[in-house]
């Protein structure tokens, strides 16, 4: 998950190659130029993010009662396979339903299973990241031993298993989804914890005679609370990939529900002659994650910690 | 040697773990997992039987230890749906996967390197800016959706390459091995590739702002030589780190890629057998995707030691 870290602080070029003389005042203005046109660029790309996110989500919230969305489920067998058009935005599939609007339903299935499933992982991993930050020692090593076995499981595989002989279901797929989640979001923590338990706030209240329980929650905790949360979106992200995945894989929520993953495999047989079936959910899902993965970078620039301490 | 010492206590304390979960997977069905393998209709007198065989009447460390000798013996119980000794079809299918893993990886290096490279050595620059939105992008598609694309480009706008492989023996045909690998692979190695990039670009703008750089400059030395000579080494430690984490990536990746080209590797085999309830199947297939897991992380944390000094000594000061 760290791949996706912020590195756009842009620096000059590290070899000076070309002639013009440097200038401090030269190389301040092209600097200040540059970081101005960045900056007008990112607020632009963020918003276009959070537009097509907040679309996305009044669509799936309203999605009953908007009039354009047909009940995805009302098919008629003669208008099977219909490319794009007026009457079908992104055509019908095999069986003759309007794949707009289970896109739509599919946004409703993949996007609250993965923000329940973050926020489960936000819980738990935060209650077991501050705990072994705070009181270090047994705490801290029980957890972390705990952690390093679920890291163990390389995730797909986790995620597969614990639905495959639990059952297939939507809170099975959250259970799993958040067993994913969790480790990352209890490191995190643990490690901002470490550090803010150090600060002489933190000193401070203790002297005045806060007990540990509110050292934790009104001292460290809001200080933790930013890095958490800008992590949470990029692991949202995550999240809503490994959904796909197990639905791709026919191991997520059953059938006749739709899903983005599920609606991407049952295309591909039809990829000669009906390519949207795939390439629609394909197109809603890769837009949801890069928006998804824009605002998380946008919020991580913002907040951004060191990670790797202690 | 302390260092290998320690990292090897960790290692026995994961493996324990991870396959002491594993042998309890059969528990975890809603029921009885002795009706799920005999099937319905099955008698009183078969369930007890079954259960006998599975140990399912013994005591929880007693099961454990039974399960990790067979399993360390090679006896795996037998495939259900297949009819054959589980260890044999796994034992047929490891290497395409692990052939696939390595591919991808050493493909994922192969366009990760130089493109970080030049995002590096250009920084600010249209290509710069051009590759890392790319990388970017490249990081917000699942490899499944990737994998469809290819097969709707690729094998059947194209016909490069057949939409579903067939595993060809390396040595025999290689150029059929190579045809079939490349789609699959070239999926995984994507991904991974944006990935590598993005760091390495970040790592390379750091190491070239170092004096040892502008001195190797002031020789006159050339700047394929400073880039590939002298800095790619000091940039390269994140660049391995992410290598390693994401062996639990490729992993993931096998599993989707063999699902879509039908490649009948370790993958494959373990969707096939949920879709057909062989759970004991999965459950072995799980010990193994763990197992490796766990050693090539084991390996690489070993290496790196090896590679970066200060790592040695910072853990021996620890």
């Amino acid at each position: 998950m760290s791949i996706i870290s912020s590195d756009d602080q842009e620096l000059l070029d590290p070899l000076p190659s070309r002639e013009e003389g440097y200038g401090t005042e030269e190389i301040r203005q092209t600097a200040a130029r540059a970081s101005t046109r960045a900056k007008k660029r990112g607020r632009l790309t963020f918003w276009l993010a959070f537009g097509f996110l907040a679309l996305l989500a009044f669509l799936a919230v309203f999605a009953d009662v908007l009039p354009f969305i047909d009940p995805y489920d009302e098919g008629q067998i003669l208008d099977s396979k219909e490319p794009p058009s007026a009457e079908h935005w992104f055509g019908t599939d095999k069986n003759g339903r309007d794949l707009f609007s289970r896109c739509i339903y599919g946004a409703r299935v993949s996007l609250s299973i993965g923000a329940i499933s973050v926020v489960i992982g936000l819980f738990f991993g935060g209650l077991l990241g501050l705990m072994a930050g705070f009181y270090r020692r047994r705490v801290d090593s029980v957890t972390s031993t705990v952690m390093d076995v679920i890291l163990a499981f390389p995730p797909l595989i986790l995620a597969l298993t614990i639905v495959t002989f639990r059952g297939q279901s939507v809170p099975n797929v959250i259970i799993a989804l958040s067993v994913l989640s969790i480790p990352a979001l209890t490191r995190l923590v643990r490690a901002n914890t470490m550090v803010f338990s150090q600060r002489e706030f933190v000193l401070a209240s203790r002297s005045l005679g806060a007990k540990n329980g509110r050292i934790i929650f009104k001292e460290i905790l809001p200080n933790v609370v930013p890095p958490m949360l800008s992590f949470a979106l990029t692991g949202l992200a995550v999240l809503i990939v490994a959904e796909g995945a197990l639905a791709f894989l026919g191991v997520s929520v059953p059938p006749p529900t739709p899903t983005w993953g599920a609606m991407i495999w049952d295309g591909r047989d039809q990829l000669d002659d009906a390519w949207w079936i795939s390439m629609a959910p394909a197109l809603v899902m890769f837009l949801t994650i890069l928006s998804v993965n824009l605002l998380g970078d946008v919020l991580s620039q913002r907040f951004s910690i060191k990670e790797n301490v202690g | 040697m302390r260092y290998v010492g320690q990292k090897l206590i960790q290692l026995v304390i994961v493996v324990v773990a991870v396959t002491f979960l594993t042998s309890m997977l059969l528990r975890l069905l809603p029921g009885d997992p002795a009706v799920f393998k005999a099937g319905p209709g099955a008698t009183e007198e078969q369930l007890e039987e079954i259960r006998e065989d599975l140990g399912l009447n013994d005591p929880i460390p007693v099961q454990y230890v039974k399960w990790l000798g067979d399993f360390l013996t090679g006896d795996w119980g037998i495939s259900t749906q297949a009819n054959t000794p589980i260890f044999d079809l796994i034992k047929d299918r490891l290497p395409v996967s692990i052939l696939i893993m390595v591919y991808a990886q050493i493909l994922a290096l192969l366009i990760a390197i130089p493109l970080g490279i030049l995002a590096a050595y250009r920084s600010g620059s249209l290509s710069d800016r051009a590759v890392n939105t790319a990388a970017f992008g490249m990081l917000s598609i699942p490899n499944y959706v990737i994998a469809v694309v290819f097969v709707l480009i690729f094998a059947i706008r194209l016909g490069w390459f057949p939409a579903t492989s067939k595993y060809y023996n390396p040595f025999t045909d290689p150029v059929e091995h190579f045809q079939a690998f490349f789609l699959p692979v070239l999926t995984i190695a994507i991904g991974l590739a944006a990935g590598y990039t993005r760091l390495l670009r970040a790592d390379m703008i750091g190491t070239l702002q170092n004096d040892f750089v502008t001195m190797a400059r002031s020789k006159g030395m050339s700047t394929k030589r400073i880039l590939f000579g002298h800095a790619l080494r000091p940039s390269s430690f994140s660049l391995i780190t992410a290598a390693a984490v994401n062996i639990g990536v490729l992993i993931g990746g096998t599993v989707i890629v063999e699902q879509t080209f039908q490649l009948s590797g370790m993958g494959y085999l373990t969707v096939f057998s949920i879709g057909v309830r062989d759970y004991e199947v999965v459950q072995a297939a799980v010990a193994i995707f763990a197992l490796i897991f766990v050693l090539a992380n084991f390996f690489v944390d070993l290496a790196y030691g090896w590679l970066d000094p200060r790592i040695r000594h910072a853990r021996a000061l620890a």
